[in-house]
């Protein structure tokens, strides 16, 4: 027995060295191919030998808790190798390896992990896991690959329950007051890179103006005024004079009296104004449905009742496109600017608005409003927008404004709900640090892409979980007691957990301090 | 120094001036009480272990200064980035050491300090620790964050501070180690106890970080190099506790050797950004981290 005992001793020091050296060699492999270097260290630790070796580790430890009446019969030293061998044995019964053992023998697969695509139309009961030609293309997304869904995604298996998306959206950090951290940029020939040109100013205290006179026909932009909080909770008509603004509500029948004694009256509000031609050619404006994947463009159309009762439309759009599609400058003085509320940006300051002058040659100057949405992503304003007219822009490519700042995301929240059926099995408003756990699953949110109306749900298997979490515990416990015990006697009797392996019954004593 | 201060203070100008004033003070009295307790270790005087003891309650303060200043500014508990994590271990070092002295009879006062100087050393001057504070991005939103972190700072000092013991004994060699300063137990007895207090703490933080990534991502363990390592430390002092149980306090210089190694992966664990970035310029071959925004 106690030859035994002597060989299991040394195969555990063997053993604890040969995993320290494996674990600093998967912190170091260099990624190769499609597979970083965390993907590499999963490969090496599940591997068929390394299994084995997990069983030994497991043998191990029963062997230590049966075999060695020093462990056994302290129960805290039994507790930090119960623990250990706990948490081990529950993360093999959660791995993927363990999940494919019992699914080649029930019906039906429960799947160990993988995604759900959901989008707020389609709800899905289908796990996904990302094919190896979309995780070597680093998981850009389609529109970014090229791929199809069927060369991005393979189904594994289904959930006993379906999922409902009813909302998701991103909040984000409100930009600082002292607006640093944000660069307006003019940039032309964005795309070719021999003759691409920038230049960048800092959005900060004065309103900056950018020449980019790199070009035959320099382009100038100047920033004339910055509105940097602007609090809306409906649309709202931003008005805006050399002297400051007015804000009224983008309402059918809302009407604005203007400085010079005309007025300004809401007729129509669109969700998505699309442009059409009518049968005789004319340019019309409709109201069109939301498309997939396309952000809707809100307008509003209004009338502008001048003193003798003379009538023009005007039509205001989001910041960035005021000056697009038809006359919206009402005259030299205003410049309306339609504004949403964005449910990105709820309990968060909005961003800045830049109203700027831009001028290229003898055309403008010409007034616009811009402003960067929500996303990590600048916002770009293709300034032949701006413009209006082909002649300023065709020697600079398609030339760019940017604002760009640092915008960081402080939450992502996607509600949904779980459906068997007709019937709701649980509802949850999840964010990241905020699983939801039902139906032998757990629902992850991860991160979001607010550009893209969909959400990549996170599903992991419950399998071996509390097993893991039961471990845990009792290994800390083992530990803190186990090693503190004692520890914090000012002289004699400290308890080393055992001073020699021939004493199956280690002595309690230390050596006595010396003062 | 002065100099080199001076330059400092009027360079980062603004907000961060009282910050980083703090932060130097704190560097400052950490090394003259590391100079007045090692005189205290050498000459054995009254006067100058009690002026010694003084002046590194007088740094501790500064550095909680700092570091209390720092949160405020931050808006959140300051260990999200490098600078806060050195910051925060630095000002760590004044608490454990009186706790050794007093409750696990560990002496060491004097290497305390120092090992404070070369914590705030980085922060203070490493261009690339900037001292700017960072936003919280969703993943870091966790009421685990403060706890998993906090617990790890904790271990690292005492694991460290068993460390200074460990090479302590390798010096000295087995005879000599069990050699007892007055009033305290022998260095080899101190790296024993030290490696109590920290491992337990230690298994704290990792099962705290498995349990918050598996509230985040889903999974207890992503196999990201950063964690490869945590285990690789974690497993090198498991093994510390099996051979002090094989060979008892024999062959010290082993256990000590153990322990050097432990700390050398901790190192490893914590720099890891930095050890990358140099294996990559080394070998050219390049990695990925989840734990990148730690930096």
């Amino acid at each position: 027995m106690t030859y035994l005992r002597k060989i299991a001793m040394h195969l555990t020091i063997v053993l604890l060295t040969t995993l320290t050296v494996l674990s600093v060699l998967a912190a170091f492999l260099p990624a190769e191919g499609a597979l970083d270097t965390a993907e590499r260290a999963q490969r090496l630790w599940t591997s068929p030998p390394m299994i084995g070796v997990w069983c030994v580790t497991l043998g191990l430890l029963t062997v230590g808790m049966l075999a060695w009446p020093g462990v056994r019969r302290r129960p805290m030293v039994l507790a930090m190798h119960l623990g250990t061998l706990l948490v081990l044995a529950g993360m093999m019964l959660n791995s993927d390896k363990a999940h494919d053992w019992w699914n080649a023998a029930r019906d039906p697969d429960k799947p160990a992990n993988g995604y759900v695509l959901l989008t707020p139309e389609h709800p899905s009961d289908e796990i996904f896991r990302p094919t190896a030609q979309a995780a070597a293309s680093g998981m850009g997304g389609m529109a970014n690959t090229g791929m199809t869904f069927e060369e991005m995604y393979d189904s594994v298996g289904t959930l006993p329950v379906s999922v409902h998306l009813r909302d998701a959206y991103t909040k984000y950090y409100p930009p600082k007051p002292d607006r640093s951290g944000w660069m307006v940029s003019l940039v032309a020939h964005p795309a070719d890179r021999e003759n691409a040109a920038f230049v960048s100013e800092p959005l900060q205290r004065e309103t900056p103006q950018l020449t980019l006179d790199s070009l035959d026909t320099p382009i100038t932009a100047r920033v004339t005024q910055v509105y940097s909080s602007l609090w809306l909770d409906a649309p709202t008509v931003l008005l805006a004079d050399d002297e400051g603004g007015t804000l009224f509500p983008a309402k059918v029948g809302a009407e604005q009296p203007l400085k010079d004694g005309s007025t300004l009256r809401v007729v129509k509000y669109y969700q998505n104004i699309r442009p059409g031609r009518d049968a005789d050619g004319e340019i019309t404006i409709q109201d069109a449905p939301s498309v997939a994947g396309q952000p809707n463009v809100p307008a509003v159309e209004m009338l502008l009742l001048d003193e003798h009762e003379h009538e023009r439309r005007v039509v205001a759009f989001r910041p960035g496109l005021t000056t697009h599609m038809g006359r919206p400058l009402l005259n030299d003085r205003y410049l309306p600017v339609l504004l949403t509320p964005s449910k990105a940006r709820t309990n968060t300051a909005p961003s800045p608005m830049v109203q700027l002058e831009l001028s290229r040659g003898d055309i403008g100057p010409v007034r616009g409003w811009f402003s960067p949405s929500a996303g990590e992503q600048p916002d770009r304003v293709r300034l032949q927008f701006l413009f209006d007219s082909e002649k300023a822009w065709t020697d600079a490519g398609e030339p760019m404004l940017m604002m760009q700042w640092q915008q960081m995301p402080q939450e992502y929240v996607a509600e949904i709900v779980l459906r068997d059926g007709e019937q709701t099995v649980a509802s949850k408003s999840l964010r990241v640090n905020d699983p939801l756990h039902a139906a032998g699953y757990t629902f992850y949110l991860n991160s979001m892409d607010d550009r893209v109306p969909q959400v990549n749900l996170h599903v992991q298997s419950d399998t071996g979980i509390s097993v893991i979490h039961a471990g845990m515990g009792v290994l800390l416990v083992g530990l803190f007691v186990g090693l503190w015990g004692g520890l914090w006697k000012r002289r004699a009797a400290a308890v080393p957990p055992s001073t020699s392996e021939r004493d199956d019954e280690p002595t309690d004593a230390e050596p006595e301090v010396r003062e | 120094m002065i100099a080199v201060l001076q330059w400092k203070l009027s360079w980062d100008g603004g907000p961060d001036t009282m910050q980083m004033a703090l932060l130097y003070g704190a560097l400052l009295l950490h090394v003259l009480a590391f100079a007045v307790l090692l005189a205290d270790a050498l000459l054995r005087r009254a006067l100058i272990t009690w002026i010694g003891w003084l002046l590194f309650a007088t740094a501790f303060l500064a550095a909680t200064g700092s570091t209390v200043y720092r949160g405020v500014h931050a808006g959140h508990f300051p260990l999200q980035t490098m600078f806060e994590v050195f910051l925060v271990m630095g000002m760590l070092m004044f608490p454990l050491s009186v706790v050794c002295r007093k409750g696990l009879r560990v002496g060491g006062a004097a290497l305390d300090a120092l090992l404070a100087v070369l914590l705030l050393f980085p922060a203070a001057f490493v261009e690339r620790f900037s001292p700017e504070p960072k936003l919280l991005p969703p993943a870091l939103q966790s009421p685990l964050f403060i706890p998993h972190v906090a617990t790890y700072m904790i271990a690292y000092v005492a694991l460290a501070k068993a460390a200074v013991a460990s090479v302590t004994v390798l010096i000295l060699g087995a005879d000599r180690a069990s050699d007892a300063p007055r009033g305290l137990v022998d260095h080899e007895t101190a790296m024993d106890r030290l490696m109590r207090l920290g491992f337990p703490l230690l298994t704290a933080g990792l099962v705290l970080g498995a349990v918050w990534a598996q509230r985040v991502y889903g999974d207890f363990w992503s196999w990201d190099p950063k964690e490869m390592l945590s285990l690789a430390t974690w497993l090198a002092f498991a093994l510390y506790f099996h051979a002090r149980y094989t060979l008892g306090q024999r062959r010290p210089r082993i256990l000590a050797g153990i322990v050097v190694a432990g700390l050398v992966l901790m190192l490893a664990t914590l720099l890891l950004s930095q050890v990358r970035d140099l294996l990559s310029w080394l070998f050219d071959i390049t990695f990925e981290s989840y734990h990148t925004y730690s930096g």
